[in-house]
């Protein structure tokens, strides 16, 4: 179910609301496990079974490690075994198909390929309890010993398929025992409704720019075409996916939750290294945590180190897709980051700020050009369309776009930056009641929008099926 | 406040909820032009399969209370932002509507077109007519939004290379004469009858006829929003006035060789969403007219409905009339044909649907 359908939100969400703060406290877990199994199952009726199986693999190996606290080599085992399976299965639901047509294509086989569709989430939440299995590993917490408790963790529904990537550590608390307040739950109310403005009026609103200009072939885009299309994808990307983390952490906060911020505006990063500390931040945390920092992250040699980051970036890559063009991606960012890391990362920053912005931005636009199209020529063609190599410079497909998208553009691009909030932060400071009174109008406002906007959307996209 | 919004935000989803399952749903949409979905009916396998939950969606949304409010609200949103090209439409100078056609029209599919049209005229006994059918941005391109690009109309006839023997009735000349009256609704992509009436004329100066004159008109009552307004409807558009000129015959219409009429109009469509089903009774595969002409004559009409404005004119000047949709219209044409020997036969097409257009090949069946 995308939050930003109509069956979520008025069929959903109201009755899982209302039931959950009608049931008594200690029956609220349950509530929202089975909610968040009928959310799941809502788009994806058969591979439920596949997450309760993830889940209980990772419970019961929790629980082992707890009863072999002694056994350093039991324990050592069961780590191992948690991180296989899990593995295995991300590998086999997502990778198998890739793995397959590549061996078919580089060795002339023909083996028949899997055609299993990738289920919902799944790296989302084999990441998540893998991060616990993990943790309870180091000691850095206890096993969850109720099985409601660590279902609850693992399926809730808000952040279940597109995150932020949630460690257990992170709601270990909240899970055993939160406190619901209606001062969290509006200003739940207010996350949500900033994530789901961004989806439904900036994400769909270039979205239909994008894919106009990405269904025409490179060679007929004109440069300001193709430059605006990248653009519009870029915003697109942004605001889809910070706008479902903020729905997450909105109603997150609804139940009594807290969960970690996964965008701090992006897009004003003044270094590449500076983009990937404010970009899906929970998952550059869990590499980081999890890959980088075990493989000895930078408290090694200079080629050790080297080797590290071209692994994390690697494998961040093939995270977000089971496709060439993703590991190129990742490799790419990985390439970016050592030589900003080793060569010039220090004369960046003594540079003027906006050269800073215009080199990043520069690299991220061109590294969206390869992750939005997954096929290599094709994504080659389109960057040689956006410097020159495609129908001239300027033509009429390009400013009628500039006609019809200039507006939202622009929106984005206020709204990608910390202006706004900034504003509304000097207002609390000065003067706090004009403050609230014009917070309370911009949440009603933006219910009433988004209304409108939903009600018609047809054209509303799911960015992550491949996540 | 904030527990006044808490609870606000959960009643007012609920509350639509409640009342898109309980009250009556509604079939069909009228400004939308389309029918809406109902309840699905819930099955286990259905559930299963995830048709239930896609069907569910579809629902709420077709039956979400006040949706044509939200549709309009959303389209207005969207052209305050700028937007000049709406679910397929053009908003033109002064709210005036525009069909939008790909500039770039596949060559291949006109190539071959021309080439049917071409081997259908050169078998023909009868005389053959083409009345080429302007879109309105061929006539009002400054009315277009800056930088839409249209088909070249002009190109398409071009393009056609009829052969001599075809007589070709280009109104072309006095419509951009006439430029100043109201040729094409605002908010329908087609013509008006006035703009039918210079096409008439055009047909008559090709076929030696001469046209009626000064025939007392009617205006509908109610404002007609048209197939242009469903894409793009705007709040503060203004509907169309829907003018129709009396013809002083008496006819009988047979309409699909089914339903009979003795109009060539349709007075109840007036009152209805889509006005310009007035004329002809909308689209039919085939329609057979009767006329007192009295002049002997038959005529075949092949054409899309830009002619359903146009066919009532001719009434005066054919006894029969048979007019076929090759949209629709799936029996041999040669058939219809034969049944009238030395009929005059009149092709009219609208040229940007004549390039793309995927029926007709049945012209040779």
């Amino acid at each position: 179910m995308v939050f930003s359908s109509l069956s979520f939100l008025t069929l959903f969400l109201p009755l899982t609301i209302l039931l959950y703060f009608a049931v008594p406290r200690r029956f609220r877990n349950l509530l929202l496990f089975l909610a968040s199994l009928i959310f799941y199952a809502w788009g994806e009726p058969v591979y439920i079974v596949l997450m309760l199986f993830s889940s209980v693999v990772d419970y019961s190996h929790g629980l082992l490690m707890e009863k072999f606290d002694g056994r350093p080599g039991v324990r050592r085992a069961l780590l191992v075994s948690s991180v296989a399976i899990n593995l295995s299965l991300l590998g086999f639901f997502k990778y198998a198909g890739l793995v397959v047509s590549t061996l078919n294509a580089a060795l002339s086989l023909s083996i028949p390929v899997p055609s299993v569709a990738l289920p919902v989430g799944i790296s989302f939440y084999t990441f998540q309890t893998m991060s616990y299995s993990i943790d309870v590993y180091r000691r850095n917490c206890p096993a969850q010993r109720d099985p409601i408790a660590f279902g609850c963790y693992v399926t809730m529904f808000p952040q279940l398929i597109a995150g932020p990537i949630v460690r257990y550590v992170d709601v270990m608390r909240e899970i055993n025992g939160r406190r619901e307040t209606f001062e969290g739950f509006y200003l739940g109310i207010r996350r949500f409704l900033v994530g789901l403005a961004k989806k439904l009026i900036l994400a769909n609103g270039v979205g239909m720019l994008w894919d106009s200009v990405s269904a025409q072939p490179a060679a007929s885009l004109s440069a300001l075409s193709a430059w605006l299309g990248v653009l519009a994808y870029a915003f697109q990307i942004y605001f889809d996916f910070s706008g479902y983390s903020d729905m997450a952490i909105g109603m997150g906060r609804m139940f009594g939750f807290q969960f970690p911020e996964n965008f701090r505006y992006p897009y004003v990063s003044r270094s590449v290294s500076d983009f990937w500390r404010r970009w899906h931040i929970t998952l550059s945390t869990w590499f980081r945590e999890y890959l980088y920092i075990p493989l000895g992250g930078n408290r090694v040699r200079v080629p050790r180190n080297i080797f590290n980051l071209a692994v994390v970036w690697m494998a961040t890559g093939l995270w977000h897709g089971a496709s060439w063009n993703f590991l190129l991606w990742g490799a790419y960012f990985g390439a970016v980051l050592i030589a900003e890391k080793f060569l010039y990362g220090k004369a960046l920053s003594r540079a003027p700020g906006f050269v800073g912005w215009a080199y990043t931005a520069l690299v991220v636009l061109v590294g969206w050009v390869f992750f939005a199209l997954d096929d290599l020529g094709r994504g080659a063609a389109y960057l040689g369309a956006m410097f020159g190599g495609g129908a001239g410079a300027v033509d009429a497909y390009a400013l009628r776009a500039l006609l019809n998208y200039g507006a939202v553009l622009l929106l984005c691009a206020a709204a990608s930056t910390p202006l706004a909030s900034g504003a509304l932060e000097r207002l609390r400071a000065r003067r706090p009641r004009a403050h609230s009174a014009l917070t309370y109008a911009l949440v009603i406002a933006g219910f009433a929008l988004c209304l409108i906007y939903v009600v018609d959307a047809g054209y509303n996209p799911f960015l992550y099926f491949r996540f | 406040m904030k527990k006044a919004i808490c609870i606000g935000f959960v009643a007012v989803l609920f509350l639509s909820l409640l009342l898109t399952v309980f009250l009556p749903d509604q079939s069909f949409s009228e400004m939308e032009n389309r029918y809406l979905a109902g309840k699905p009916e819930l099955s286990l396998q259905a559930v299963l399969s995830g048709d239930w939950m896609e069907d569910m969606e579809t629902y709420l949304a077709d039956q979400f209370p006040g949706r044509t409010f939200f549709v309009r609200t959303k389209a207005t949103l969207n052209f305050l932002l700028g937007q000049r090209e709406i679910g397929g439409a053009y908003v033109g100078a002064d709210g005036q509507l525009f069909e939008v056609f790909s500039k770039d029209l596949d060559a291949e599919r006109l190539s071959q077109n021309a080439q049917i049209l071409s081997q259908f005229a050169e078998s023909q006994t009868g005389r053959v007519y083409f009345l080429p059918v302007y879109s309105a941005f061929t006539l009002y391109p400054e009315r277009l939004p800056a930088f839409a690009q249209e088909p070249d109309e002009r190109a398409i006839l071009a393009a056609l290379g009829l052969p001599e023997s075809v007589a070709v009735a280009d109104a072309y000349a006095d419509f951009l004469a006439h430029k100043g009256e109201d040729l094409y609704f605002r908010t329908d992509h087609h013509w008006t009858q006035d703009g039918a009436y210079l096409a008439y004329r055009a047909f008559c100066e090709a076929a030696g006829f001469a046209p009626a004159e000064d025939l007392a008109a009617v205006e509908s009552a109610q404002p007609f929003f048209g197939s242009l307004f469903s894409k793009a409807p705007l709040w503060g558009l203004a509907g169309d006035r829907l003018r129709l000129y009396e013809i002083p015959r008496k006819v009988q219409v047979t309409y699909d060789l089914e339903r009979a009429a003795d109009s060539l109009y349709t007075l109840s469509a007036l009152e209805k969403k889509d006005q310009y089903t007035v004329f002809l009774d909308g689209n039919h595969a085939r329609v057979d007219i009767e006329t007192d002409a009295g002049t002997g004559r038959t005529l075949v009409v092949l054409q899309d409905s830009f002619a359903h404005a146009l066919v009532p004119f001719l009434a005066n000047h054919y006894d029969t009339i048979v007019v076929l949709d090759l949209r629709y219209y799936n029996l041999p044409v040669s058939d219809v044909l034969a049944e009238h020997p030395g009929a005059d036969i009149l092709l009219t097409y609208n040229l940007s649907w004549l390039a793309q257009d995927a029926n007709l090949f049945k012209l040779l069946r």
